[in-house]
């Protein structure tokens, strides 16, 4: 295929998004590709000292320069066209990755950037000698002190290899979704809502459900996932007792889009995938509802009436193979365990389909993770931990590792307590460090509600300890906590 | 897609605009004014039914019921708003019970002159004034009145930090003062003092302001509330307010109390007058779960550090077999899998429901090569064709598998290492189609998947053979020629009838072709055949039987053969055909032969060349014979 079929045929967002992904999904997976950015860090901070203690004609200045311009030419080999060293509230990342020691060990480079206004730093991958050379002496400047001078300063040398700005992109990252795209979400959400219960209501009477507004649906999410993937994945903290059947349906479906998107799933599956994690349950609706939501125990022939549902289910969904036959057999198999010691018991060789198994593993999370009637709801990270156990058995494992890379030890939406005693809601995930994500902060240590929540992240280093200025001390049930409604404030 | 209750709201704001227009544009006299205000009326009493307020946030472009923008773009709408605006309104509340005379007091405060208003103290004091209570405004601007405490607060706009020192203080003012007897209660009398529409929402602010308390001082407020009076009451319009509060707060709250005060949660609740969907809430909240998480498997505690050290791992084993799942997972490529699902479900509850589901599951599943699960539902469908109830659903399911285009990937899957006997199998349960389109494949075939091909047509034989029957009569010559072959593919005694019909086609590039075809296919049928052709009409197919005879090696022949040649035959010059049947005699080396030969070779006078070959060709056998049995002599 030619460069310009290739850009003719990666139009839409999601086939653009798939195509970068590569670089943007967590790019210092591998301690060898953190290495480099440590290294780079390592070599800007070299170059700004040895500019500052030696004239510019000094062998050590030459040669800081050179490990300069190499340490940019390793990093850009991970796949970046750029690389942006971000300084958010005084700490130090690479792209979106923070380095909390180098944040310390380099405090005076930190200082000297910010000193200048400059809070992210972008280094492309024309950077040359000359390049480097600006920026070193723009760090020995003292006469420059502001974003505008630094940026007259690079220019005048030709600097074009190096841009430098006042915000970084965590600080952009940091702010709020807008009220539109939440109130988008929620609407996509409630019109979800209101589409299965017209399914559940057509099955019951026996008709023939229509299958249209449920794609519509997948169809409606996907778009707003590619274009605000927080915005839909903080939709899964709805949660609700009345109508948790419905809930759970929409729930499971954009945990499975969500971790379909994770695993670079082509449109078409995702859709696919969409549809069963919607309907996967639907033979719950043939079940009576005493026993789904009975407390005591369950008898044996009670329990075989529960277990019957993954094959009402699929017999339901029989009906629509001719549009879509995955909805069917993820109803059959969602149950059957990556072992395949579930049910139904399976026939014959074979494995439970990959959507099967990320409906499996999504319906548990979010089931563990809703109060029932007959059990109260555990807390995300505890949900996590039951996953990670089951890996292999119940779950597949490299599945399940994937599953909770894309949510988070600490999800969105869990409520934690700070190391300080406040209490707040996970508000995102930070793909760098799992179990220090961004935190809004809605109660104090002293219990008082905060009139103006705000947003901790816990990446985030005290420059006088060196340590991490908080941490999550623990993770709390929203109720226990006294929150109600943690989607609004995501 | 708007919620339903926006839409509901978009209505009521909808209808007051209208009516507004209609109070202004009217006379008092006019029906329109009270049709207009009776609709309105009619929604807003449908939309607040459940008894919570309606409340709606007034910006100078229009209304809004959270962040969503009601009736957006519609003039009257946003002028009504305007008006509002004018008048420094930043809510309307709508409550139960309005009256059509509430309405047009309203309607009448809102288009008068705004300077007026202000100077009678603003629109909310004008409608207090007028008697106004179930249509309430909140104005931008806070005004405090001269009282004391709560009361000196305007509870619906001022911030709620002002107002939660007042809540905790009037907990305790009531808490002493119900210890001698009379309780004084604050909230309750400040809460009074407001316009019924503004009741509601002053307690929902009360509330909130609650939870800006630190928690210490919220729980002794609470405990506060519930001490009683002398009558036995508790602080009513405190616990009132605890009512406004979210489940989860109020359950928390709850909890501490009753720690605190040693009264169970229960008691404490029971004094709420809670709506029962919140009670109910409230009452899961507080309950011990009946389920226990250590009975549920669930850690004591999860190892955060060491769950995110192991997602971090990698384990190139578990990864690439995710991707291999990856790989696999498109739903073209699972027809496989949901056929063998329709089949289970079928299996389990034998409907015609379930019968026609694994027929619609069929044609994907040959899309997808999934040719062993295909043979495995023809089968499964096979085992019904008895069923009385289920025989006409299971053949009817199996037909679709008869679409040429699916057998044709089905057929072409053998270049790709397909099972032939399963392709076989299942071209069989498609029927005549599958037949035809074998043939049209096999005669399409290049020689290196003939083999494979062969091996499919002599499994499907029958189906075969009888397709080639009803084609072959009438075929074109290329098209018979190429049906023979198929024929000879399959190879055995079933062909034979077929190549009997081939020997009555028109041309005798086809009759000679069908005796070829029988010579490699041998056997007794075949022999009888060739034999039987020895007599056919046309003398060149005779001389294509001699011919073939001799290839066959058909003993049995001899004899017929030998009767021609000893025959004489006025109207017939058959020196072809003789000297067709003295070479394959030749070649069968029959010494039931040698006589006839022998004569033939020994005759003295023979007039014309061909008689002098035919004398040759006797002579040349006769050899040939003789040489044969002194070979065999010597051997013996």
């Amino acid at each position: 295929m030619s460069d310009q079929q290739e850009s003719e045929r990666l139009e839409s967002p999601e086939e653009l998004a798939e195509v970068t992904a590569g670089a943007k999904r967590t790019p210092f997976a591998s301690a060898k590709k953190l290495g480099r950015a440590r290294e780079l860090v390592r070599a800007l901070a070299v170059a700004q000292t040895n500019a500052t203690l030696y004239p510019e004609a000094h062998p050590l200045v030459a040669q800081s320069i050179d490990e300069l311009v190499s340490a940019v030419g390793d990093i850009m080999e991970i796949g970046f066209e750029a690389i942006t060293v971000n300084i958010y509230k005084g700490t130090l990342f690479v792209e979106d990755h923070v380095l909390p020691e180098e944040s310390v060990t380099y405090r005076k480079l930190v200082e000297e950037l910010l000193a200048r206004g400059i809070s992210a730093l972008t280094l492309d991958l024309a950077f040359g000698e000359k390049d480097a050379r600006a920026f070193v002496e723009l760090l020995a400047a003292s006469d420059v002190s502001s974003i505008a001078a630094a940026q007259q300063f690079l220019e005048t040398r030709d600097a074009g290899a190096v841009s430098v700005s006042e915000t970084s992109a965590l600080d952009e990252a940091a702010e709020e979704a807008t009220p539109e795209k939440k109130a988008e979400a929620r609407s996509a959400y409630d019109a979800g809502i209101a589409a299965m219960r017209d399914v559940e209501t057509q099955v019951k009477l026996g008709k023939v459900f229509e299958i249209e507004p449920l794609q519509k649906l997948v169809n409606s999410l996907l778009s707003q996932l590619f274009s605000d993937p927080a915005a839909v994945l903080g939709l899964t903290a709805i949660k609700s007792h009345d109508d948790y059947t419905l809930n759970h349906s929409i729930n499971v479906c954009i945990l499975s889009l969500s971790l379909g998107a994770q695993l670079g799933l082509d449109k078409d599956s995702l859709h696919s995938l969409g549809l069963s994690a919607l309907l996967y349950d639907l033979g719950k609706v043939r079940i009576p509802e005493d026993i789904l939501n009975k407390e005591s125990p369950l008898t044996a022939d009670e329990w075989a009436i529960i277990k019957s549902h993954a094959t009402e289910g699929a017999d339901l969904l029989k009906r629509i193979q001719l549009v879509d036959q995955m909805p069917m057999i993820v109803a059959y198999e969602h149950h059957q365990r990556h072992d395949l010691q579930g049910y139904p018991e399976p026939h014959g060789a074979g494995e439970q389909h990959l959507f099967s198994k990320v409906v499996a593993l999504c319906d548990a999370y979010d089931a563990m993770t809703t109060s029932r009637p007959f059990r109260r709801e555990i807390r995300p990270d505890k949900a996590l931990a039951v996953l990670m156990q089951g890996r292999g058995k119940a779950y597949d494992p490299a599945l399940t590792k994937a599953f909770v890379a894309m949510l988070g030890i600490y999800p969105m939406g869990a409520v934690v307590r700070v190391d300080d005693g406040a209490i707040g809601i996970v508000y995102r995930v930070n793909r760098d460090d799992l179990l220090r994500p961004r935190v809004k902060v809605l109660i104090d240590a002293a219990g008082r509600w905060l009139d103006e929540p705000h947003v901790l992240d816990l990446r985030l280093v005290d420059s006088k300890t060196g340590s991490w200025a908080r941490s999550i001390d623990e993770c709390i049930p929203a109720a226990e906590a006294g929150i109600d409604d943690v989607w609004d404030y995501l | 897609m708007a919620r339903p209750d926006n839409i509901r709201a978009e209505e009521v704001v909808r209808g007051l605009a209208t009516a507004a227009n209609a109070v202004r544009l009217y006379p008092a006299t006019s029906p329109l004014r009270d049709q207009a205000v009776g609709r309105f009326l009619a929604l807003a009493h449908a939309t607040v039914s459940d008894g919570t307020p309606l409340q709606l946030i007034v910006e100078p472009s229009g209304f809004k019921s959270g962040e969503t923008v009601l009736a957006d773009g519609q003039n009257n709408v946003v002028a009504f708003a305007e008006a509002l605006y004018a008048h420094q309104v930043g809510k309307l509340i709508v409550a139960p019970g309005v009256t059509a005379d509430e309405v047009m007091r309203f309607l009448a405060a809102v288009s008068a002159d705004t300077h007026a208003v202000r100077d009678s103290g603003g629109l909310r004091a004008v409608l207090k004034e007028s008697g106004v209570s179930r249509l309430a405004v909140v104005e931008v601007t806070l005004r405090a009145s001269t009282d004391e405490g709560l009361s000196g607060l305007d509870l619906t706009a001022a911030p709620l930090e002002e107002i939660a020192p007042r809540v905790a203080a009037a907990a305790s003012a009531w808490q002493e003062s119900a210890a001698q007897g009379a309780g004084n209660d604050g909230v309750a009398g400040a809460v009074a003092a407001l316009e019924e529409a503004a009741r509601d929402l002053a307690m929902q602010r009360i509330a909130e302001a609650l939870m800006r308390l630190d928690e210490a001082t919220r729980v002794k407020a609470l405990a506060a509330a519930y001490a009683t009076d002398a009558d036995g009451e508790p602080m009513r319009g405190m616990l009132d307010v605890l009512a406004k509060m979210k489940p989860s707060a109020l359950a928390r709250l709850l909890s501490l109390a009753a720690n605190m005060t040693g009264t169970p949660t229960n008691e404490l609740l029971c004094g709420l007058k809670l709506p029962p969907e919140a009670l109910r809430a409230v009452m899961l909240l507080l309950r011990p779960s009946p389920q226990q998480e250590s009975a549920r498997g669930v850690p004591v505690d999860a190892d955060v550090t060491a769950i995110a050290r192991e997602v971090k791992a990698e384990n190139e084993v578990e990864a690439s077999e995710l991707e291999r799942q990856i790989a696999r997972s498109p739903r073209a490529l699972a027809a496989g899998k949901a056929l063998t699902t329709t089949v289970q479900l079928a299996m389990d509850r034998k409907t015609q429901d379930a019968v026609q589901a694994v027929g619609e599951a069929l044609a994907p599943a040959v899309r997808a090569g999934a040719l062993a699960e295909v043979r495995a539902a023809l089968a499964f469908l096979g085992t019904l064709d008895r069923d009385p109830a289920l025989g006409g659903a299971a053949s009817h399911a199996r037909q679709s598998v008869a679409d040429p285009e699916l057998l044709r990937l089905c057929i072409g899957s053998l270049s790709i290492g397909a099972d032939a006997d399963t392709v076989a199998a299942i071209l069989s349960a498609a029927g005549p189609v599958a037949a035809d389109t074998f043939i049209a494949f096999y005669i399409g075939s290049n020689d290196s998947l003939r083999p494979r091909l062969q091996q499919v047509l002599r499994s499907m034989g029958d189906v075969v053979t009888s397709a080639a029957s009803r084609r072959i009569r009438d075929a074109d010559t290329p098209t018979a020629r190429e049906l023979i072959d198929v024929l000879v593919g399959i190879g055995d005694k079933r062909t034979v009838p077929v190549l009997r019909q081939a020997l009555e086609h028109l041309d005798v590039e086809v009759r000679r072709a069908t005796l070829e075809a029988l010579a490699r296919i041998g056997g007794t049928e075949s022999e009888r055949l060739l034999v039987g052709a020895l007599g056919h009409w046309d003398p060149e197919t005779r001389r294509y039987a001699a011919r073939a005879i001799g290839q066959a090696r058909a003993a049995s022949a001899v004899p017929a053969m030998l009767k021609i040649l000893q025959g004489y035959y006025l109207f017939e010059r058959n020196y072809g055909l003789k000297k067709e049947l003295i070479e394959s005699l030749e070649v069968l080396g029959s010494p039931a032969a040698v006589p006839t030969l022998r004569r033939m070779a020994g005759r003295r006078f023979v007039i014309g060349r061909k008689n002098r070959e035919l004398r040759y060709l006797a002579r040349r056998a006769l050899a040939g014979l003789e040489q044969a049995r002194g070979n065999e002599g010597r051997k013996s």
